[in-house]
C-alpha cells in the first residue's frame, strides 16, 4: 500500500482564506452584486466540475452550480453570508462545501443511477481526446489506443466508486486539492481523505487491471507476439 | 517471489491510476455555459439592486402594499372558494333531479344490442332546480326506438356509479301500471323489456325496445 499524502501535504497547502478571501468575503457581506460575479467568475470552474463528476451529469452540474450560487445570494440577502469564516477555510472549500450537499440531497432526492454516458459521451469529451491524442500521434498507436480505452474505463469506474471515496478521488485526483483542503471540504481528518484516496485508487487500479488485460491480449494478438508478463498475469486471474 | 511481483504488479497499476487521473483531471477541465453566468447576473440584479429588503424575487414586488397583504389576502380568497365549493356540493346533494334528465342519462348508457352489460354512470350535469316534482311518470319515446321510464321508487340521487341492464319479461297490464301506453288487450302475452338496476340492487328504470318483443305468456 503506497500512502502519499506526506508529499501532497507538503504541495503548496492553504486551509485558510487569502486577503482576496477575505475582501471578497467582506464585500459579499455588504451585499456587492459584483462582488457576487467576481465570486462565480473565480470558483465557477471549480464547483461545476466537482459536481459534474459528483453527478456524472452535465445538465445536472450545470443545474446545481447554479444552486450553489442561489445559496450565497440567498446568504447575502438573509444577511447570514456572516456564517462564512475566513479563519476556517477559504471560499472556494465553503462553495465546494455547499455544492457537496446539494448533490446529496440531489442524489437522495432523485435516487437515480449515475448516468456516466451524459459526460464521457459528449462530442465535446471525444474533441478534448481527439485533441490530446493528436498531439501524441508519433507516438505507439496500440498505447494510445489503450489509454483511450483505459480513460473511459476509469471515469466508468470513479463514477461507480462509493459516495465518500469517489468525493476524494474527485476532489485529489481529479481537481488537485491537496489532502488539507479537501478535509475541510469533506470535515474530516487528512489521514482519512489519505485512507480514502489510498483504497479509491486501489480499487481503481482492480478494475482498470481486469478491464486492462484484455486490450494489452488484443494488443499482443495485434502485435503478433505474446507479452509473458501478460501471459502470467491471464493465467493468474484464470485460477 | 510471487508475493513480490504481486506487490510489485498493484503499485505499478496505482501509479498508472494516478497518471490516468492527471490526465482525466485536464481533459475534464470545462466551464458551465455562458448563459449560467447570465441568469445569476440577472438574478443578483433583480434581488440585490431592485429589492432593498430582499425578499423572494416574486413576492412583495408591489410598492406601497404591506407584504402580508398578499399571501393573507390569497389565503382569504382560498378559504371563500373552499366555502363556497361545499356550500355547491351540499346543496346539490339535496336537490331532486329531475326524472327526465335522469332518464335521459339512463338511455345514454343502455347498449343498443338487447344483450346485458355494465357500463358507467353518466354525470347529471347542468340539473335545474325542479318546479313540478314527482308527476306521474311517462314514457319516452327514444330515438333510438325504444321508450324509458324511470321507476317511482327508485332514489335517483344516489349515483351508484355503474348500471347493470337485465332482459326480461313484463305483462302488459303491469307495463300499462307503470305509465306504458300500451292496450292491455291481451293478457295472456308478455313483453321482452329491459330493467336498468343501479349496483345498489335497486332497479332504476325499465326500457321498452320498438318494436315490441311480445311473448306467450309460460302456464
Amino acid at each position: 500500500m503506497r500512502w502519499s499524502w506526506i508529499s501532497r501535504k507538503a504541495k503548496g497547502s492553504r486551509n485558510t482564506a487569502t486577503s482576496d478571501d477575505v475582501e471578497l468575503a467582506e464585500r459579499l457581506k455588504q451585499r456587492d452584486e459584483r462582488a457576487f460575479l467576481r465570486l462565480y467568475d473565480l470558483h465557477r470552474s471549480s464547483v461545476f466540475r466537482f459536481l459534474m463528476h459528483m453527478t456524472g451529469s452535465i445538465a445536472a452540474a450545470e443545474e446545481l452550480t447554479q444552486e450553489v450560487f442561489v445559496v450565497i445570494l440567498d446568504a447575502m440577502c438573509a444577511e447570514k453570508f456572516g456564517q462564512f469564516d475566513p479563519r476556517k477555510g477559504t471560499l472556494e472549500g465553503y462553495l465546494l462545501g455547499i455544492a457537496r450537499n446539494l448533490a446529496r440531497a440531489e442524489q437522495r432526492r432523485t435516487r437515480r443511477l449515475v448516468s456516466f454516458d451524459n459526460v464521457i459521451e459528449t462530442p465535446e469529451w471525444e474533441r478534448l481526446l481527439s485533441a490530446f491524442f493528436e498531439e501524441r500521434r508519433k507516438q505507439d498507436v496500440l498505447a494510445l489506443m489503450a489509454t483511450r480505452s483505459e480513460l473511459r474505463v476509469l471515469y466508468r469506474a470513479i463514477l461507480e466508486l462509493p459516495e465518500q471515496y469517489r468525493e476524494a478521488i474527485v476532489l485529489c485526483g481529479l481537481q488537485e486539492k491537496n489532502y488539507r483542503d479537501a478535509a475541510i471540504i469533506l470535515q474530516c481528518s487528512e489521514g482519512t481523505i489519505a485512507s480514502r484516496m489510498n483504497r479509491a485508487k486501489t480499487i481503481l487500479a482492480a478494475k482498470l487491471r481486469r478491464s486492462g488485460l484484455c486490450a494489452a491480449a488484443a494488443s499482443t494478438i495485434l502485435r503478433g507476439k505474446e507479452d509473458p508478463d501478460v501471459r502470467a498475469e491471464i493465467n493468474a486471474n484464470g485460477k | 517471489m510471487s508475493e513480490q511481483r504481486s506487490t510489485r504488479t498493484e503499485n505499478e497499476a496505482v501509479s498508472r491510476v494516478e497518471r490516468l487521473l492527471g490526465l482525466l483531471g485536464e481533459l475534464t477541465q470545462r466551464d458551465p455555459s455562458p448563459a449560467l453566468r447570465e441568469r445569476l447576473r440577472a438574478l443578483a440584479a433583480q434581488r440585490l439592486r431592485e429589492d432593498p429588503g430582499c425578499a423572494a424575487p416574486d413576492v412583495g414586488k408591489a410598492r406601497g402594499m404591506p407584504a402580508w397583504f398578499k399571501p393573507a389576502f390569497a389565503a382569504l380568497l382560498l378559504g371563500a372558494t373552499g366555502l363556497a365549493g361545499v356550500l355547491v356540493a351540499h346543496f346539490r346533494a339535496h336537490e331532486p333531479v329531475s326524472g327526465d334528465r335522469a332518464v335521459k342519462g339512463i338511455r345514454s348508457v343502455i347498449s343498443p344490442e338487447n344483450k346485458p352489460n355494465v357500463a358507467f354512470a353518466p354525470q347529471f350535469a347542468g340539473r335545474r332546480p325542479e318546479v313540478h316534482r314527482r308527476q306521474p311518470a311517462r314514457a319516452q319515446a327514444t330515438s333510438t326506438g325504444r321508450m324509458t321510464i324511470q321507476l317511482p321508487y327508485s332514489n335517483s340521487a344516489i349515483e351508484t356509479g355503474t348500471y347493470t341492464t337485465l332482459r326480461v319479461s313484463m305483462s302488459q297490464s303491469d307495463l300499462e301500471s307503470l305509465g306504458f301506453p300500451i292496450n292491455a288487450t291481451i293478457h295472456d302475452r308478455r313483453i321482452a323489456v329491459e330493467l336498468t338496476l343501479g349496483d345498489d340492487g335497486l332497479p332504476r328504470a325499465i326500457s321498452l325496445p320498438l318494436p315490441l318483443e311480445v311473448m306467450k305468456e309460460k302456464k
